[in-house]
């Protein structure tokens, strides 16, 4: 009962500070959809039909050859505009109508290549501004030419009797993957871009969340300690374990509920995001060799639920130890603004260290000093962990994972020593050093 | 019967003493009370009593059981009251009270009449049921006492109990406090600046002067050997020395 009672006031003592409750549940689920509806109103401006069907080019042929007559035929049909221009131009006066390019075709062009030579076309293109709907429009030109080249060189092979699809591709080649001893019908790209999305990506996610964690457990400590609640909770009839557990308890809680808001709140702005992404698809399958939006596959491994379950485990644990290492630091520092500043540089400075080392190099060949720095850092335990999950080496993993549970034993070993004696009350890590008896 | 023994205490934060060889009883239905000018050691002897700190030397027994070695036994019997308390600003006054006599070990029928007692003689009527972050300092000083007494506790640790209250609300307080110990015959010790208040709730005071007492008694007895009209002549001649 003591016990549920006391996780009651620390989730609505936590749960209702202004810091909190903004920072962490409500700051995802306004800021990301808030994102998201700028990025969709701002596409959905930028790609408006009207403005995207009347892209008007200007052309000067003075070829008039049968080429380049081909392309401007090939260039109409594409639902452009295009006026002609006879003679001298004048670009400023051009692009100032609303010109999206200018294109002219010198004299020769027809003749040079019907004597198998390179011809030249110039092409201006008219950037309005650095919006996205000017890019759009650049885009559209670009890729109508492209097309409209395309057309001309079949043209050509067919008048030679050339199969351009054959001499242009001669190899098709079938790509698999050896991954783990399995042979997988994907090219190795698509392979190791989902291994990259898995392994690094989720840590990323886990960062952000085990960093809110170690933050919200310092700022329970830290508010006890500034409203001067700490010493008649000190003096209560409850053991220093029950205390840390809760508070330990509390700050997970509440860090789980400021990943699922995190969750929502960024899932909205996908969906508003990217709810565009089809018109800019199309636009971009028009500019030829531009690579498109592709989402990341999950092939595997991470499609086993007895995975995943692991990585709940993996996360949760690192969770606690964040949680109990917040409290630690929390009981360092003086108030709440002074244990979240410790927080952040205990937490945040190990973590990116651990983070690209874990991701880039293989921990166990770095020189003796830095290879046991880096095993005293809870966060390569976690990013290990992961990185094994994702290789299939579960045991690995699970061994990783109880480092990281020993991390945890640690903390609240140190901390519960903290919280017997009277270190509670009178350490104060601070830049300001006070001390006040009587 | 001696409740509270103090037997010679020490303490110290760095390289200074704070407590030098304290030693003090308290008897059962006593109100014990602890002057001094700041710096003197009261909060550390009261917050050695209270179990939040430790004693470099010497110990304390309350129903003689030690502060250092039984801990978990004394914290059953002392409910105490800090100089400057603040409160969880979030929860209700009825809320903290009931989670305190939740943490006290009170059940059912005993939780609920320690919560009707708590808020009986907190006098915040209604307002029990707002945040205690919508108090004043005077209702927070009232919810906070009767924190203190709800429980029922053998031995009470106050410092400075009606700190910075306004002569109405301090007067509930000490009136409070006089009445619980009447009733219950518990133990209290009392730090305060407040001669006045020391000399009308008090059986016994002591003078505390760089960790020591130097003058313990009843206070009309102490007057007299002072040849003073009033505690606070005593406070400042034995000051001055």
């Amino acid at each position: 009962m003591s016990l549920k009672a006391l996780i009651y006031k620390e989730l609505k003592e936590l749960l209702m500070e202004k810091t909190i409750l903004i920072g962490v549940v409500l700051m995802p689920l306004l800021l990301f959809p808030t994102i998201g509806g700028i990025f969709s109103f701002t596409m959905m401006e930028a790609t408006r039909v009207e403005e995207i069907e009347t892209v008007t080019l200007a052309v000067n042929d003075l070829d008039e050859g049968e080429y380049s007559s081909f392309l401007i035929d090939r260039i109409r049909e594409n639902n452009v505009q295009v006026i002609f221009i006879r003679g001298g131009s004048n670009l400023n006066e051009l692009f100032d109508k609303g010109i999206a390019a200018f294109i002219e075709f010198p004299r020769e062009f027809t003749e040079n290549i019907s004597a198998g030579q390179k011809a030249k076309i110039y092409v201006f293109y008219n950037v309005k501004n650095a919006k996205i709907n000017s890019l759009i429009s650049i885009s559209k030109v670009s890729g109508v030419l492209s097309r409209a080249y395309q057309s001309l060189s079949e043209k050509l092979a067919e008048e030679i009797g050339i199969d351009l699809g054959f001499l242009s591709k001669p190899i098709e080649e079938e790509s698999n993957t050896f991954y783990r001893g399995d042979v997988l019908n994907y090219p190795p790209t698509i392979i190791v871009n989902t291994i990259l999305s898995s392994v690094y990506g989720l840590p990323l996610v886990a960062l952000i969340v085990v960093g809110l964690t170690a933050t919200i457990s310092a700022t329970s400590i830290g508010l006890e300690k500034e409203a001067k609640t700490l010493e008649i909770l000190l003096t209560l009839p409850i053991s220093r374990l029950k205390i840390l557990f809760t508070k330990m308890l509390a700050s997970t809680i509440i860090a789980l509920i400021g990943m699922f808001s995190f969750g929502v709140g960024f899932g909205i702005y996908l969906i508003l995001a990217f709810s565009r992404m089809g018109s800019l698809q199309e636009l971009s399958s028009m500019s030829g060799d531009i690579e498109v939006f592709t989402p990341t596959v999950f092939l595997f491994p991470l499609n086993s639920t007895a995975i995943i379950i692991l990585m709940l485990i993996i996360f949760i644990a690192m969770l606690l130890t964040m949680s109990i290492g917040g409290i630690l630091v929390g009981v360092l520092a003086e108030d709440v603004r002074g244990s979240q500043q410790l927080v952040g540089a205990t937490t945040f400075l190990p973590m990116f260290p651990a983070f690209f080392l874990t991701a880039f190099i293989n921990i166990n060949e770095l020189a003796f000093p830095v290879s046991l720095l880096m095993m005293l850092n809870p966060y390569t335990h976690l990013f290990r962990a992961i990185d094994y999950v994702s290789t299939g080496k579960y045991l690995e993993a699970i061994s990783a994972t109880m480092v990281t549970g020993l991390f945890t034993l640690v903390f609240l070993i140190v901390s519960a020593w903290l919280f017997s004696g009277e270190k509670l009350i009178t350490l104060k890590v601070s830049l300001r050093k006070k001390k006040e008896i009587s | 019967m001696i409740t509270v023994n103090v037997v010679d205490l020490w303490k110290k934060f760095g390289k200074i003493y704070v407590l030098k060889r304290l030693k003090f009883k308290v008897e059962e239905g006593e109100i014990y009370g602890l002057v001094g000018p700041n710096g003197a050691g009261k909060t550390t002897a009261l917050r050695i009593l209270a179990t939040i700190l430790k004693p470099d030397k010497g110990d304390v027994y309350i129903f003689e059981k030690s502060v250092v070695k039984d801990t978990k036994i004394v914290r059953r019997m002392i409910s105490y009251l800090p100089e400057d308390v603040g409160v969880y600003k979030h929860l209700t006054g009825r809320e903290f009270l009931k989670i305190n006599g939740l943490i006290q070990g009170l059940r059912d029928r005993d939780l609920k009449e320690a919560i009707e007692y708590g808020v009986e003689i907190s006098g915040l009527g209604e307002l029990v049921d707002a945040p205690l972050g919508s108090y004043s300092k005077g209702m927070r000083r009232r919810i906070m006492v009767a924190r203190t007494l709800m429980s029922k506790p053998r031995v009470l640790i106050l410092d400075e109990p009606t700190s910075g209250l306004d002569v109405e609300h301090a007067v509930y307080v000490r009136r409070l406090i006089k009445d619980y110990v009447k009733q219950t015959t518990a133990s209290c010790i009392i730090s305060s600046h407040n001669m006045l208040e020391v000399e009308y709730m008090c059986e016994r005071v002591a003078l505390i002067k760089d960790g020591a007492i130097i003058v313990e008694g009843n206070p009309r007895q102490i007057e007299r050997e002072y040849d003073a009209e009033n505690l606070e002549e005593v406070f400042i001649k034995v000051v001055r020395k």
